[in-house]
């Protein structure tokens, strides 16, 4: 059973036939070519799976095609604008928050989803926002000084000017 | 074969629609936040022929209080909004405690409470914290509607008194036990996984001594359950270090635990009796009554 489906993946708008049983997940990796995003456990656990939904942060691979229909879809590939590197994504290179690399897309949309509502998040909010974030790697601290180095550099790039008249 | 068999698709716009549909296609399946299921469909464990999404129908989502009626909650409310409901956190604060414990960030926002309920797995938070609650589930068919307690919809692991033409509909707590403090303790192996056991509480004191405390257990037996007994122990007790003790060890006697890769059944035993102990503890203190060690 196919179901005609309109979304906007990464702000481009896609029409497409989605059979009833294509997962969310396979529908960006096996057809947009949106390989950034990862499937490790499948079954809601990890977090590697994560994209954004309208913001949210939710498990690609718990979630049907059929449910994303008319809604925002971000995954990794659609950070950077122009070229340039997403604070966060320069926060991980440069606090070296990275070692095998395949959680830190869902790591990276998980901590975005906080910062995007939230831009001055306390050590606790963090936390609990990357807490469905599995790393086997870097053992999470470097990952947490990367979200607080991004969200500084975030604050401080929209702080008004020194200066400035009030209206 | 494919990741997930093929299956029929409908979108219900009423809970009419859905009933009338459960009942027409023989081996169709409810689907809410699909996080259950679609877990069960990937793993070819269950296969049904068809989904009925009922996400399409307007205002199964409602969370709604009223001091003269109590608090109604639609099957489709996600953990998250309960855990973030102001309303919740005044008036059933243990609803939004327990919701808070319940996965990580995107499971709570994506599963809903009335999908939890009736997957009815045994190591369901809510399942506790609706029991202690005090809650009532409305069950529909095209036949009708009929309401029950919450503890008796439970019948084994991943089985409930939903027959396969019903729907879930609404989860309600009644006026009379708004205001109740409580406790949900929840013992896990990690940040976000499911109880290992969880114990529910709350309490209603009046003049210094225990009018009423109930007490549900998650992960502790089969299905998920209440603890009469052990009630019926506080009922018109003080609160001391002493009754809440002794009422803490008749839950664990009540509880039927199982062993299996988690814990074993003589250890989540001894683990209801801590866990009951410290919820009937921390729910007296927020009720007022802080009990010295
Ligand atoms: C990684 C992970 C961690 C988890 N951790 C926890 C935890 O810590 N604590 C906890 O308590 N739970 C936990 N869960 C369980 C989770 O809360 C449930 O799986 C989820 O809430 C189910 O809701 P759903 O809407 O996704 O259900 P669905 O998958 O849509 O449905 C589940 C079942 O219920 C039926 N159903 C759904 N809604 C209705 C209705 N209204 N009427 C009749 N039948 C209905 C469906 O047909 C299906 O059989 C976890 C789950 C995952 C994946
Ligand atoms: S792959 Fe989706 S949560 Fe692990
Ligand atoms: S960097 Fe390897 S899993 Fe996180």
């Amino acid at each position: 059973m196919l179901i005609s489906l309109t979304l906007r993946v990464n702000g481009a708008s896609e029409t497409l036939d989605a059979p009833a049983n294509e997962l969310l997940i396979d529908l960006l990796r096996g057809r947009l070519n949106l390989t950034g995003t990862k499937e490790a456990c499948e079954v809601g656990e990890c977090g590697s799976c994560t994209v954004l939904l309208d913001g949210a942060a939710v498990r690609s691979c718990l979630l049907f095609a059929f449910d994303a229909a008319g809604k925002e879809i971000t995954t990794i590939e659609g950070l950077a604008v122009d070229g340039r590197l997403h604070p966060l994504q320069e926060a991980f290179m440069e606090l070296g928050a990275v070692q095998c690399g395949f959680c830190i897309p869902g790591m990276i949309l998980a901590a975005k989803a906080l910062l995007d509502v939230q831009p001055r998040p306390t050590l606790a909010e963090i936390k609990q926002h990357l807490a469905g974030n599995l790393c086997r790697c870097t053992g999470y601290a470097k990952i947490v000084a990367a979200v607080q180095h991004a969200a500084r550099r975030l604050a401080a790039a929209t702080r008004p000017e020194a200066g400035a008249a009030a209206p | 074969m494919a990741r997930v068999r093929e299956f029929q698709y409908l979108e219900a716009t009423s809970v009419e629609e859905a009933c009338a549909w459960l009942r027409e296609y023989g081996g169709a399946k409810v689907f809410a936040g699909g996080l259950a299921l679609t877990i069960l469909m990937k793993q070819h464990l269950f296969e049904p022929t068809c989904l009925i999404n009922i996400k399409t129908i307007p205002g199964l989502d409602r969370i709604d209080y009223d001091a003269a009626t109590g608090l109604r909650i639609g099957p489709l409310a996600r953990h998250q909004w309960i855990a973030e409901s102001a309303t919740i956190a005044a008036h059933y604060p243990i609803l939004a405690e327990a919701a808070g414990h319940v996965a990580s960030l995107p499971i709570r926002r994506m599963g809903t409470v009335g999908g939890s309920l009736s997957h009815a797995d045994p190591a369901t938070d809510m399942a506790a914290a609706l029991i202690a609650a005090g809650a009532r589930l409305h069950l529909r068919s095209s036949d009708g509607e009929r309401t029950l307690p919450i503890e008796e919809f439970f019948l084994d692991a991943h089985e409930t008194q939903l027959q396969p033409d019903e729907l879930l509909t609404g989860i309600s707590v009644a006026a009379e036990l708004a205001g109740r403090s409580g406790a949900h303790e929840k013992l896990r192996k990690n940040a976000t996984d499911i109880p290992i056991v969880a114990v529910s509480v709350t309490v209603a004191l009046q003049d210094g001594v225990l009018r009423e405390a109930r007490i549900g257990l998650a992960a502790a037996a089969p299905t998920p359950m209440r603890c009469p007994a052990a009630e019926a122990l506080l009922r018109g007790a003080a609160p001391t270090a002493a009754s809440i003790a002794a009422a803490a060890a008749q839950a664990a006697r009540e509880a039927r635990p199982i062993s299996d890769l988690r814990a074993s059944a003589d250890y989540r035993r001894k683990m209801v009796r801590v866990l009951a102990r410290r919820a009937l503890r921390r729910a007296v203190a927020a009720a007022g009554l802080p009990i010295p060690e």
